[in-house]
């Protein structure tokens, strides 16, 4: 007789209807505000737009830094001879490379010095010789002009490098600054606007 | 006072539905919290033969080159890059943000989404859908076809400013 009495307690089907009504509300709450908050958080994002980076410092939009290392075995592939590179601050770099020279009458094998300077006039990246001996020879040559004839083809070769790199990138991008400290030298490029 | 059972009821359901809202909201807090970058620690950049660096502003242009809407670089140090722009979510294309993490591994750039922003939504990784997991690794595959096969990957680090590669050419 007891479990049915208890049954018919109006003060527990009170606490059974709170708990029972409690539990469904915590049920509901819980994933219908989670919904809500996904669909609110879904909402904002589909009318918001995309801010673009704040530029933390002047900073270029490209920089390619080369090794001296690098920039040695690079020359020596292109010229087949080997070649030694010293890479120096204010954008100049010191190589050395063995040939062959018309000395009384005959070619003679010798080593030459060259320094050269790159330069950036306007957009364009320019190689300048500033000096070239004869190592080992105390012969005051006049040799300036030794390179007079190739450097207009390895400017052209150099700006055609830059422009081959605004082709992979997919845009127009122009050189601003250059650089070298004791073992690297370095491009600095922007986007042209 | 008389209390009906039918009016308890209402009174435990609103009760409930509350504190069920008030877990919800608690949950998401929790999980916003939760969504952070895992600690990684900036590698020391090692000597190679190039290093190519590419600012906040020419990752952003290379990587909206292949959609109609702009997508935004935001790079941090350490390996962190959160990338903003539109996400192919059920047919809609919430604006969202990806937090990600670039790391290298063996010559390879490996990417991973740590987690997904939708709105004030924060969710990390681990709550993600494998798919939207998935997409976090594309960025690194996409770099990695795109670097020069004359070279190979030795180093990475990232900057408020942007992102620099270091390369050793494999001749």
């Amino acid at each position: 007789m007891q479990p049915e009495n208890s049954r018919s307690d109006p003060n527990r089907s009170i606490g059974c209807g709170l708990a029972g009504c409690c539990a469904g509300g915590l049920v509901l709450g819980l994933m219908g505000g989670g919904l809500l908050l996904v669909l609110l958080a879904l909402g904002t994002s589909l009318n918001a737009t995309v801010l673009p980076p704040t530029q933390v410092a002047p900073s270029p939009d490209l920089r390619l830094t080369l090794s001296e290392d690098f920039l040695g075995r690079a020359l020596q592939e292109n010229t087949g001879e080997p070649v030694s590179v010293d890479i120096l601050p204010g954008n100049q770099i010191r190589a050395r490379f063995q040939t062959e020279l018309e000395m009384f009458g005959a070619p003679s094998p010798v080593q030459i010095e060259v320094l050269f300077e790159l330069q950036l006039i306007g957009p364009r990246l320019a190689v300048a010789l500033l000096d070239a001996q004869l190592v080992g020879i105390d012969v005051p040559l006049e040799m300036t002009g030794l390179l007079d004839d190739d450097l207009p083809a390895i400017n052209a070769d150099v700006n055609q490098a830059v422009q081959e790199v605004s082709s992979a990138l997919g845009a127009n991008i122009i050189l601003t600054g250059l650089g070298s400290d004791e073992t690297t030298l370095w491009f600095e490029a922007r986007y042209a606007p | 006072m008389n209390l009906k059972p039918s009016h308890v009821g209402c009174f435990g359901f609103i009760l409930g539905g509350l504190l069920g809202l008030l877990a919800a909201t608690s949950l998401l807090i929790w999980l916003a919290g939760q969504a952070a970058f895992p600690p990684l620690a900036q590698p020391v950049a090692p000597p190679a033969d190039v290093t190519l660096f590419f600012s906040e502003q020419t990752a952003s242009r290379l990587a909206s080159a292949g959609g109609p809407e702009p997508v935004t670089v935001d790079f941090e140090p350490g390996g962190r890059v959160v990338v903003a722009g539109p996400l192919d979510l059920g047919g809609l294309r919430p604006m969202a943000r990806l937090g990600l993490t670039l790391e290298q591994q063996g010559g390879q750039l490996v990417s991973r989404l740590s987690w997904l922003e939708l709105g004030f939504l924060k969710i990390p990784a681990g709550w993600l859908p494998s798919d939207l997991v998935e997409l976090g690794a594309m960025p690194g595959e996409a770099i990695n076809r795109e670097l020069p096969p004359e070279f190979i990957l030795v180093g990475l680090s990232t900057t408020a400013d942007g992102l620099t590669f270091y390369l050793n050419s494999t001749d």
